[in-house]
């Protein structure tokens, strides 16, 4: 079956493109549209889907949206009439949004994207993500759970993945429904802090290293975790359900402090008594969440007796949560869908109809360059038509050296080959790249190439046949997370010592492993680094500036280096240098 | 287009003085032109990997660069004026650069109509912001580097569209010309309009909200059995194509 | 570069009947689940909201023809 999956209208649309079970193309609209989580419909992302399998929309068998828009307008409805007379402003705002464009999205879909509204199918937003991560795990049998801001109307989700006379079955088993939902706590004390809402949740995690979990009793008033996995959220704390621009109330503030002005500084280590607050409430936030997590997980093996489980949904992308679920939790072996968020909906999408509704050979996600790729001969025309100067090296243990010795004298530079990435991180095909033993260079790539906070950390990608020297591996459990940087590992002794760059304030970092098979190009620059510098080991941020999406073209990469400090651009196997330009 | 570049003129020798008032205010707007300049270069960039032609590609790279160290310019005055923490904010929030696809959409001609309106536009802007700040010690000479790439954006889209027209093609660059002219002034139109009829939508959701709510608000309190909570169990539909056809 | 549109990948739109339709048959399905969720007396509110959403669509379309129209309301 030609099945393509699409996401969008919430944040961070996206198309996939499945055929006959295997993963053809997989895009976020940002990449296309420049839009940072851009929301509309993924027309050029399905454009691009098509032109990658060569098909035409005629040609594909069903378009699969991700979740069920009436059902989700049935939840903002009856929560709208129980906030009555509070939420004024978000009632306008839903009203307006809901009744002049997204209830008619059937037609919206089939009038933009050109197909019939017989094609078109739908399936349900945790469903999804569960689909999204299970289908694509090497496990028969596996507890699901899904955990994000809110879908139709659960919050979080467990499901159980296992096989029927061959054929792949989803099963729920629970679910826990809105307001009650960790993902809108965890954003509504990101806004508290000061950050913004569905891209500020990395930072708090980075800024949680800073501080002590000192809030914790707070926090228990804040939600009360049942036994058996579930959640309340206390309302007395937030607005999210009734109010349009603000997600707490006062009296969260009375009970935490005031909350942090969006911009105001942060440095660290402080002695400001305001600034070690916001990073004790991160940290507390933090601990609550990955505690909260553990006894879910306890209450997913008891649902479903499986020893792996598969995670998906926005709060999988906790990476710091996800290395307790591996070490502490009670599954032998996890999976977490690299796009966790709502992006990687329109893959489950296209998978649960591929094969769960058609039987279609399940497909393995060994890696996320699903995106457009340029071919070497089109980047060397652009740069001569141009003018930019440039050397090309035929041979790639040539370029790896070269870029090997730019970086071991400091530079840095960005590193682009292939498709691009599925999914928000940067795994060396869209990459700036640098020296990961010194922390001048994690703050002069924070401070001059991506423009942001002095306190987020950078992560290191290494050759996986080192990882053990640098990172403690502990149960292993995240081996299926390391390829994607789903997951967190403690430094060793050494790389506190060396690897300055990359290892966080508390001690552990984001690791990427380049497994053998993965990446030969990177992989080559790691070998080459190591050969060079006795570190196999690079500092790896995504090829994008600050609040923009990762360049996906040439000429975006191109753009992005002449407007930042990067030392050097790679584009496939041409080099450019800055100060030959 | 002359009286369009005098009412710009005109516009910004009366509103520079409040805009332009303190360090603070003009950090902002720098910080403002600079999230502007990158939008530029981004889409000059575009057209410049979109198109086949090496003379035009070339030109518009020159072009994406100029916009690009513009906006690096911006950027660096609007950090010495403002206190970084104080910028912080607004940097944030106008700092990301957004493409609008101007090349794809508008198609050649069009596209070189518009570069040579909008620069044009531009050109007057910056040079009546090099007047006010006549004496001033960096933005003086800031705009006035900066004018002088206007300039040139201005010369080399002009000398692009008379090749075209003399290439026979003169009825298209009018017509380009005046559908940018058009459509710009539209979208001011439209823009002034979608406020209005913002403004005005909310005030009768408003009403709606005051008047017709209420009564149902009450039914759903009466019939309410309280928001659910703690876990549900439900049985997923079976998976079938005509249950996925649903909506709901 | 490699970003040329292929023609097989330009999209036929729906006609403007077909769409209306679509929009016909997904209010019948919203009906549909508000009813079988015991949710059927919230269809008088949904209706009046309709009828206001047109309005502001009119509204709307009145001010692109001119914005300032609202003086004679």
């Amino acid at each position: 079956m030609k099945i393509l999956g699409i996401s969008a209208f919430f944040h961070d649309a996206a198309a996939a493109i499945v055929v006959d079970g295997v993963i053809v193309a997989a895009a976020q609209e940002e990449r296309f549209s420049r839009i940072k989580q851009d929301a509309s419909l993924p027309v050029q992302a399905v454009r691009y889907c098509l032109d990658e399998a060569e098909l035409s929309m005629a040609e594909i068998d069903y378009v699969v949206f991700y979740e069920k828009p009436l059902r989700k307008f049935e939840r903002i409805l009856v929560s709208q009439l129980r906030a009555f007379p509070r939420g004024l402003r978000q009632f306008g705002r839903a009203m307006r949004t809901w009744l002049g464009s997204r209830l008619w999205l059937k037609s919206d879909i089939c009038k933009e994207l050109g197909c019939s509204s017989q094609q078109l199918l739908f399936s349900e937003h945790h469903l999804s993500h569960a689909a999204s991560a299970y289908l694509c795990s090497p496990f028969q049998d596996a507890a699901i759970v899904t955990i994000d801001g809110v879908g139709e109307s659960a919050t979080t989700s467990v499901f159980h993945g296992f096989a029927e006379e061959g054929c792949p079955k989803i099963d729920l088993k629970l679910e826990l429904p809105y307001p009650h939902s960790i993902g809108l706590l965890y954003s509504s004390l990101t806004a508290y802090l000061g950050f913004r809402v569905n891209e500020g949740e990395y930072k708090v995690m980075g800024l949680s290293s800073y501080g002590q979990p000192k809030y914790l009793e707070e926090f228990a008033s804040l939600a009360s975790v049942g036994d058996d996995g579930s959640l309340e959220i206390n309302p007395r704390y937030f607005s999210y359900h009734y109010h349009a621009t603000k997600s707490f109330t006062p009296a969260l503030e009375a009970l935490l402090g005031p909350s942090r002005i969006p911009g105001s500084p942060l440095e660290y280590p402080s002695g400001d008594i305001d600034m070690q607050r916001y990073a004790d409430v991160a940290a507390s936030l933090q601990t609550f969440t990955e505690e909260y997590l553990l006894v879910l997980m306890g209450e997913a093996k008891r649902q479903t007796q499986s020893n792996s489980l598969c995670l998906a949904g926005g709060v999988a992308l906790n990476s710091v949560a996800n290395r307790r679920i591996c070490e502490e939790g009670p599954f032998e072996h996890v999976f977490v869908q690299p796009a966790a968020g709502d992006a990687g909906g329109a893959l489950g999408a296209a998978l649960y109809a591929s094969c769960v509704l058609h039987n279609d050979p399940r497909p393995r996600l060994s890696s996320v360059a699903l995106g457009q790729s340029f071919a070497p001969a089109s980047i060397e025309k652009f740069l001569d038509d141009c003018g930019v100067k440039y050397t090309k090296y035929s041979d790639d243990e040539e370029l790896a050296d070269e870029v090997a010795q730019r970086m071991s004298v400091g530079q840095v530079g960005g590193w682009f080959q292939g498709r691009f990435e599925w999914g928000p991180r940067a795994l060396g095909n869209r990459s700036i790249l640098a020296d990961p033993r010194y922390a001048s260079t994690r703050d002069r790539v924070n401070r001059a190439i991506k423009f942001r906070e002095k306190f987020r950390p950078f992560a290191p990608m290494v050759l996986s046949e080192d990882t053990h020297l640098w990172f403690d591996l502990g149960r292993n459990r995240d081996r299926l997370l390391a390829p994607f940087m789903c997951s967190v590992m403690p430094a060793t002794a050494a790389a506190k010592e060396k690897l300055s760059a990359v290892v966080h304030v508390d001690g552990t970092a984001r690791v990427q492993v380049v497994g053998r098979s993965s990446n030969p190009r990177t992989r080559r620059l790691l070998q080459a680094f190591k050969k060079k510098t006795g570190v196999g080991v690079l500092l790896n941020t995504s090829m994008n500036l600050k609040d923009e999406p990762i360049c996906a073209s040439p000429a975006e990469a191109y753009g992005a280096f002449v407007r930042s400090d990067m030392d050097f651009l790679t584009l496939e196997n041409c080099l450019i240098v800055k100060d030959q330009i | 287009m002359l009286a369009d570049q005098s009412l710009t003129r005109s516009l910004v020798r009366l509103v520079a003085p409040i805009v332009w008032r303190s360090d603070r205010k003009m950090a902002s707007k720098l910080a403002g032109f600079a999230a502007t300049e990158a939008g530029s270069a981004l889409d000059m960039l575009k057209a410049a990997e979109l198109c086949d032609d090496k003379k035009l590609r070339r030109l518009f790279f020159r072009h994406a660069m100029d916009e690009a160290r513009h906006a690096k310019m911006f950027r660096a005055h609007s950090r010495l004026l403002g206190k970084e923490s104080d910028l912080q904010e607004s940097e944030y929030m106008r700092s990301s650069a957004t493409r609008q696809n101007l090349y794809q959409e508008l198609g050649l001609v069009r596209f070189l109509a518009f570069v040579y309106q909008a620069e044009k536009r531009g050109e007057a802007h910056f040079d009546s912001l090099r007047r006010h700040f006549a004496g001033h010690p960096s933005l003086e000479k800031l705009f006035e580097e900066i004018g002088k790439d206007e300039r040139f954006h201005v010369a080399y889209s002009k000398s692009l569209l008379k090749r075209l027209q003399d290439s026979g093609r003169e009825k298209e660059v009018k017509q380009a010309k005046r559908s940018i002219a058009v459509q710009t002034a539209w979208a001011s139109w439209r823009r002034a309009g979608k406020r209005i009829g913002n403004v005005l939508s909310w005030c009768v959701l408003a009403i709606t909200y005051v008047v017709v709510v209420p009564v149902f608000a009450l039914v759903q309190r009466i019939t309410d059995r309280g928001a659910a909570h703690g876990w549900q169990r439900r049985r997923l539909p079976e998976g079938s194509v005509s249950e996925m056809r649903r909506q709901s | 570069m490699t970003t040329k549109v292929p023609v097989r990948s330009v999209f036929t739109p729906a006609s403007w009947g077909q769409r209306m339709a679509e929009r016909g048959r997904t209010a019948g399905e919203l009906a549909g689940l508000l009813i079988r969720n015991g949710r059927w007396w919230l269809l008088p509110m949904l209706i009046i909201m309709s009828l206001t959403a047109v309005l502001l669509g009119v509204v709307h379309v009145i001010e692109y023809a001119a914005p300032f129209v609202y003086t004679v309301f």
